[in-house]
């Protein structure tokens, strides 16, 4: 396999291409964090441990690596979004259903991957990538029909990267590409006081009573449309009110960045992306504020000998399932769903 | 101008013309274990035993890569003719000679008021194909005898006498080649450091396949041991909570304190 560099002719400088006028796009990216999918690091647990061993508590331990902060009962989550425009002197707005962005900084950013073609003659990247671009055959190109042809050339306009014959090739791509990134903060509050406040029974009572007028009562309800309607209902209440204290303890934690501009057609066009929260995040969350885990389970003892647990979500307080066990008939163990 | 006179020649370019190319293999990349780039429960309890009593034993975490973050797969390859002549090829990483296997499978197919039905590897051999209950017709009335079962055209398929409504059993063999491929993590990059496209050319068409790499191998390259990299097996609890989507009676209750707020029927 050839690993040779090959120099990259530019057909069109990208402000002068006529395509770009034409299709005015951008990409969104959240950025990588180390710890993203990471929930439990030994390096912490042996933290945890020489706090403990020191007589510090570590009931409260937050992993530095974690990209959250708590301060007064707020966590603030710090992630960051970034996007790539079709050029550089594209206009767009930024907008976020949850949190605010920090200052936008424009950021070169490394990039390196396989691009394959599969007998195809072009390749579009999510991004314009900078004059630095190097390509690497790593493997032979062939044809549709497992032929070994001559390599096509290779040129770059704009974000898609062409070839003068289609084939089926790998090449490996390296280069930089300039973006804009935006520092996201999500601000959580959890609940310090379970009582529910008047504005929140008030809230809760009148959406239920607009969803109910909408989709039924007991029996009769069309729970496919009544839930979404109390949690959309929910979710409007007035943003100057105080935070969620009460069955929603946990809050916000989708958060959708969304990026709007004005398409080459004269209509808006606009891009969205759902943050991924963490994993470390998530189980700072899931802790209630006097630092104990919370289990899913919620047994319910009705005097018979029978064991009633109700699982239920942890985040929204959903009943998720309800299951009978028989402590007397071992590996008895039954569902039964709720009677209406 | 010349006099001669102009002879054309006609000719069928590579690519051009009637021929279409043709699938006669798949590629599969061999599955990785269950806890492969997850730490067990298991061995974060050992681990916390090490740090209460101080010992150093080394804890069972299979990172899915060996010494010096290599990776280890294999690339299965299920020719659809067992004499097929092809050649495997990856873009990165280096694969071994293959061994060659005949393997048994038992898949249950559906039939829908058609006569073929897809396995899911090329078929060498039926051994047995059984019907699962009753064949039925359009009208859904119970055909008997129930139709044969034989190998259909394609390489895949198994064909029912007649069009049908019914599941069959099938037992047969499927010939594998597995081809050892080891990938050692590229130099000088933060990215893509496994990333290797395995694929068959052959006469008539060339089929491929994106290797993946085991979870968490790209950021760390599998140094999990040192505590960078750790997290639960997805199968690790069996007690998994259900998804909710038939209860039908929502309880909301304050996730601190436990206390009911507000119950209602679905």
């Amino acid at each position: 396999m050839s690993t040779g560099s090959l120099v990259i002719p530019f057909s069109a400088a990208p402000t002068d291409n006529e395509s770009l006028l034409d299709d005015i796009w951008l990409t969104l990216e959240q950025a990588s964090i180390p710890v993203m999918n990471e929930s439990v690091y030994l390096k912490d647990i042996t933290s945890m441990w020489n706090m403990v061993m020191t007589g510090a508590s570590a009931t409260n331990y937050v992993s530095q690596t974690c990209p959250v902060s708590v301060l007064n009962g707020v966590i603030t989550i710090r992630l960051g979004v970034y996007v790539f425009p079709c050029s550089q002197d594209m206009q767009y707005t930024m907008t976020i259903s949850n949190g605010e962005f920090g200052p936008m900084v424009q950021k070169d950013v490394s990039r390196e991957f396989d691009l394959l073609f599969p007998q195809s003659d072009s390749v579009a990247l999510d991004f314009v990538p900078n004059d630095d671009i190097t390509f690497e055959w790593e493997t032979d190109a062939y044809n549709e029909f497992g032929e070994m042809i001559s390599r096509p050339e290779i040129t770059l306009e704009n974000n898609v990267v062409k070839m003068s014959a289609s084939c089926f090739c790998v090449l490996r791509c390296k280069c930089t590409t300039l973006a804009d990134y935006y520092p996201v903060f999500i601000y959580v509050v959890k609940a310090v006081d379970a009582e529910p406040t008047e504005e929140d029974l008030t809230r809760v009572a009148t959406c239920k009573e607009n969803c109910e007028a909408l989709y039924g009562v007991g029996g009769s309800i069309n729970a496919n449309r009544y839930l979404p309607c109390i949690e959309a209902c929910n979710k409007t209440k007035n943003a100057n009110a105080a935070p969620d204290r009460t069955g929603y303890s946990i809050s916000n934690l989708q958060s959708t960045v969304q990026a709007t501009w004005m398409g080459s057609d004269g209509k808006l066009d606009d891009e969205s992306l759902s943050l991924t929260i963490p994993e470390c995040v998530k189980k700072l969350l899931e802790m209630c504020d006097d630092g104990t885990m919370k289990s899913p389970l919620y047994g319910i003892d009705d005097g018979s000998d029978k064991i009633t647990t109700v699982y239920y979500s942890t985040c929204t307080g959903n009943i998720l399932d309800v299951r009978d066990e028989y402590p007397d008939a071992n590996k008895h163990l039954r569902k039964k769903r709720v009677s209406k | 101008m010349s006099a001669e006179s102009l002879i054309a020649e006609f000719g069928v370019e590579p690519g051009t013309g009637d021929r279409i190319p043709v699938v006669l293999i798949m590629l599969e990349q061999g599955a990785l274990d269950n806890y492969v780039g997850y730490m067990t429960k298991k061995a974060l309890v050992a681990y916390i035993h090490n740090l209460v009593f101080g010992f150093n034993d080394a804890i069972d975490v299979n990172c899915g890569l060996s010494l010096g973050g290599t990776f280890d797969t294999t690339i299965n390859a299920y020719p659809y003719y067992p004499d097929l002549n092809y050649k495997l090829l990856a873009s990165y990483g280096t694969l071994g000679e293959p061994e060659i296997e005949e393997i048994e499978r038992t898949e249950l197919v559906q039939i829908l008021l058609n006569n073929d039905a897809e396995v899911k590897y090329p078929i060498h051999e039926i051994i047995s194909a059984e019907w699962s209950g009753d064949a039925y017709d359009a009208e859904m009335g119970i055909i008997s005898p129930q139709p044969d079962i034989t190998l259909g055209e394609e390489f895949k398929t198994v064909r029912s006498s007649i069009p049908c409504y019914g599941l069959v059993q099938v037992k047969y063999t499927t010939i594998v080649h597995r081809y050892p491929l080891e990938i050692t993590p590229r130099l000088n990059t933060d990215y893509n450091k496994y990333t290797s496209v395995v694929f068959a050319v052959y006469d008539g068409g060339l089929v491929w396949l994106q290797t993946e790499a085991p979870p968490g191998a790209e950021e760390t390259e599998g140094d999990c041991f040192s505590g960078d990299t750790v997290d639960f097996g997805p199968d690790d609890d069996d007690k998994k909570p259900p998804t909710g989507e038939d209860a039908d009676m929502v309880i909301r209750i304050d996730y601190c304190t436990g206390r009911e707020l507000e119950r209602y029927l679905t």
